[in-house]
């Protein structure tokens, strides 16, 4: 089901009205588990069963972790539910890529053969994100950084909770478990805070991203035929295209967690207003960087066991975070370029230099240094998205070679900019708090921005584009 | 809870009551600034789907104004007919598409499905009468409901696209003869031919009828089919012709599905290209001059 959609929109009421009518927490987790299978059964109830047995398989590893004080056992428990959740990753989404290229490899050294071990199945929708989710509880307990529940349906709501189970925000037990546990109580504000990111991630989606979608993808397509200047708003497009669609998509799943008496952690806040590469990834994709940080980078030694070392863990830590999102070289070398990019600050230690406030958090403009950096982070993000975004990395290195040979004036494809100058000027007024937008003090100025909001996603709502982060 | 339902269903309500206002409004400036005007030195009005959206050329065949769109119904056929031969009473010539397979219950969806609906409903709701809104509304009530809460979505592509959003000749670049044999050849071809659509039969006689009761000329023409679709489909001829016969007794009908044509000529089995398309007009330039 997407968020877009008209099923969603009756789905949400009707859920939302049983959820607080039956105010008593079993009632609702249950309801929580039966809407959330609902909402991912609707796409393909078959996969409903890798959510179940992913489920099922970190519930009884946690609880023996628990169980045992013998580190070594601890460990080996452990790994049931790291090599389980890697081999659903692997056979699902991962295998093909792994033939492919091995036939690819050997036919360098003239062997040629056939490739009939490449398997015909589909990406189960949201496996990056729910395998990572139930991972990082089993991971919780064996650091004894978490207590396991013995609710079965409780950790089951957990892992299938339907605002993020698709695509994110990756939650972590610690955080979103002791909410489900604990009674909730319908809170009025925080359901209008809710249904206003629900509106607000809409606009981003199905007004910025999905009319941006329809000048990104004729310009990829036909990149050859292109001059450099349109390839540059090619570029800048799918830019605030996917950080529109994603952050939309984040957006409404925290909203309608809050219309449910939940939390979840911010996902994006603000990232095109970092001032250097390291802000960025403090900005963008939170859920996943601080998943990648805590249970690759940190137990990997982190930044503290010397410059090699730490070296290494950037590039592992970039690398597997390009290739979670896509079996494509393209994602490798995308997560390369900015472990490139992220090593030139780390190796001065400046990559931690902007870690708290916003640019610009008291004034209304940058200064021109901000300005400068500002520019200089996103130009170096907007060009690793090429690697992001092409179909191959031939299809990459050609469109940057055209972009940068051929320099010309946009003589097509000139509309769009009036999407990112919209979305700059809106994330701009809303920098110091991404959960609130819309965030008008007068009443009657806030609901007239909310039909006017209405009236636009209404009006661009023709073409109903899944959610980029959907294929992850 | 009691106060955030109640002020949800206010701001629902509002909501709404400014979504049907400015549709309305948009639906009204429209029906007012929308160029309907023909050349005077063009008699001949084209309305249908693809097949003659891409196989009639109207710089060609110079008497004519292109208005097909693919994937329409002839219910928008109808639409068009009725307000462009209105608005020009110069336009005493029409030629409807209508290939073997136009009227097959297959095709239905160009009317009542939800996709075509979204598609099309609001592009050419300014030219609708009331009667008209409530058969589409007939047909498919929640589809309906819904595009008519964004009326306006299409208001400003019609301020800019004008007529070219509603129909126009089509120059099909795609190249697809290959393919579409292949699939041919694999039997690929949808099942449920034959079988007559009630509601396409439906529009169709009422731009009979309105061509009747109008003084139109009404021209039926089945534009050229690659040879090896048009063997498959002959076999429906008579009852194409028996069909035509009995409820539009007075109409011309022009079959050139095997009009011949080289494979260069053809974008598919059943879409000409650029080349055929001035080809065939060039030849429907020959006819009207005789």
């Amino acid at each position: 089901m997407l968020f877009n959609s008209l099923e969603f929109f009756l789905f949400l009421p009707i859920v939302f009205f049983f959820y607080w009518k039956y105010n008593n927490i079993k009632t609702q987790n249950i309801l929580i588990l039966i809407s959330s299978y609902v909402f991912y059964g609707w796409w393909d109830w078959r996969f409903l069963f890798l959510i179940f047995m992913s489920t099922v398989v970190d519930y009884f590893v946690a609880l023996s972790i628990e169980n045992n004080s013998d580190s070594k056992k601890r460990k080996r428990i452990l790994y049931i539910s790291v090599f389980f959740n890697l081999a659903l990753l692997g056979v699902f989404k991962y295998f093909n890529f792994f033939i492919d290229s091995w036939v690819d490899f050997i036919s360098v050294f003239g062997y040629n053969i056939e490739n009939t071990w490449s398997l015909k199945i589909i990406l189960p929708v949201g496996i990056s994100f729910y395998t990572f989710q139930t991972m990082s509880y089993s991971l919780d307990v064996y650091r004894r950084e978490l207590k396991t529940t013995k609710d079965f349906i409780s950790f089951a709501s957990f892992v299938s909770f339907f605002p993020q189970l698709v695509a994110g925000p990756i939650e972590r037990a610690s955080h979103l478990l002791p909410q489900i546990l604990k009674k909730r109580k319908f809170c009025y504000i925080q359901s209008v805070e809710g249904l206003r990111l629900i509106l607000w991630g809409l606009f981003k989606k199905v007004v910025i991203a999905d009319s941006l979608s329809l000048l990104v993808n004729p310009i990829f397509d036909n990149y050859l035929n292109l001059n450099g200047g349109v390839l540059m708003l090619g570029l800048i497009y799918f830019s605030f295209q996917i950080y529109c669609d994603f952050s939309g998509y984040s957006d409404i799943a925290i909203g309608t967690a809050k219309l449910f008496g939940i939390e979840l952690r911010s996902n994006f806040i603000f990232p095109y207003f970092s001032r250097d590469i390291g802000e960025f990834w403090r900005r963008w994709h939170i859920s996943l960087s601080s998943w990648f940080k805590d249970y690759l980078y940190i137990p990997l030694g982190g930044s503290k066991k010397g410059k090699w070392i730490s070296i290494r863990n950037v590039f592992i830590i970039f690398i597997i975070s390009g290739f979670w999102h896509g079996a494509n070289f393209t994602f490798i070398i995308w997560g390369l370029s900015h472990s490139m990019l992220y090593l030139i600050l780390s190796l001065r230690n400046q990559n931690r230099r902007f870690t708290t406030v916003i640019v610009a958090e008291n004034s209304l403009f940058p200064s021109l240094k901000e300005c400068y950096q500002i520019t200089i982070t996103f130009l170096s993000v907007m060009l690793a998205w090429v690697f992001f975004r092409s179909d191959s990395v031939t299809d990459a290195f050609l469109y940057l070679l055209r972009m940068f040979t051929d320099i010309a004036f946009p003589n097509v494809y000139r509309s769009g900019f009036i999407y990112v100058i919209l979305i700059v000027l809106f994330d701009w007024w809303n920098r110091k708090d991404e959960r609130k937008p819309l965030n008008i003090n007068s009443f009657y100025f806030r609901w007239i921005s909310y039909v006017i909001l209405i009236i636009l996603i209404l009006g661009h709502s023709g073409q109903k584009n899944e959610f980029i982060y959907f294929q992850f | 809870m009691k106060k955030f339902i109640k002020r949800g269903i206010v701001f629902l309500l509002l909501t709404l009551i400014v979504l049907l206002s400015l549709g309305i409004s948009s639906v009204l400036i429209t029906q007012q600034t929308f160029n309907y005007s023909i050349c005077e030195d063009k008699n001949i009005l084209i309305v249908g789907n693809s097949h003659t959206e891409c196989g009639i050329n109207d710089k060609v065949l110079k008497r004519s104004t292109n208005l097909s769109k693919s994937a329409s119904s002839f219910f928008y056929h109808y639409i068009k007919l009725k307000s462009f031969s209105s608005k020009n009473s110069h336009i005493d010539t029409i030629i409807v598409s209508l290939n073997y397979d136009d009227l097959w219950e297959i095709r239905e969806d160009r009317f009542l499905g939800d996709e075509r609906i979204e598609q099309k409903m609001n592009q050419n709701i300014f030219m609708f009468e009331i009667e008209d809104y409530f058969d589409l509304l007939k047909a498919n009530p929640v589809s309906v409901i819904l595009q008519s809460l964004v009326m306006y979505s299409e208001f400003y592509n019609l301020q800019i696209a004008g007529r070219s959003l509603i129909g126009e000749y089509k120059i099909l670049e795609r190249y697809k003869l290959e393919q579409a044999k292949e699939i041919f050849w694999e039997g690929k071809e949808e099942d449920g031919s034959g079988v007559i659509s009630q509601s396409e039969l439906k529009y169709l006689i009422r731009v009979y009828k309105y061509c009747e009761s109008h003084h139109l000329k009404l021209i039926l023409i089945n534009t050229p089919l690659h040879p090896l679709l048009e063997k498959e489909l002959n076999k429906y001829e008579k009852d194409h012709i028996d069909l035509i016969n009995k409820n539009m007794p007075n109409a011309s009908y022009l079959n050139h599905a095997n009009f011949v044509l080289p494979d260069s000529a053809f974008s598919d089995l059943s879409h000409l290209n650029y080349k055929g398309a001035t080809i065939y007009s060039q030849y429907l330039q020959e006819q009207f001059d005789k």
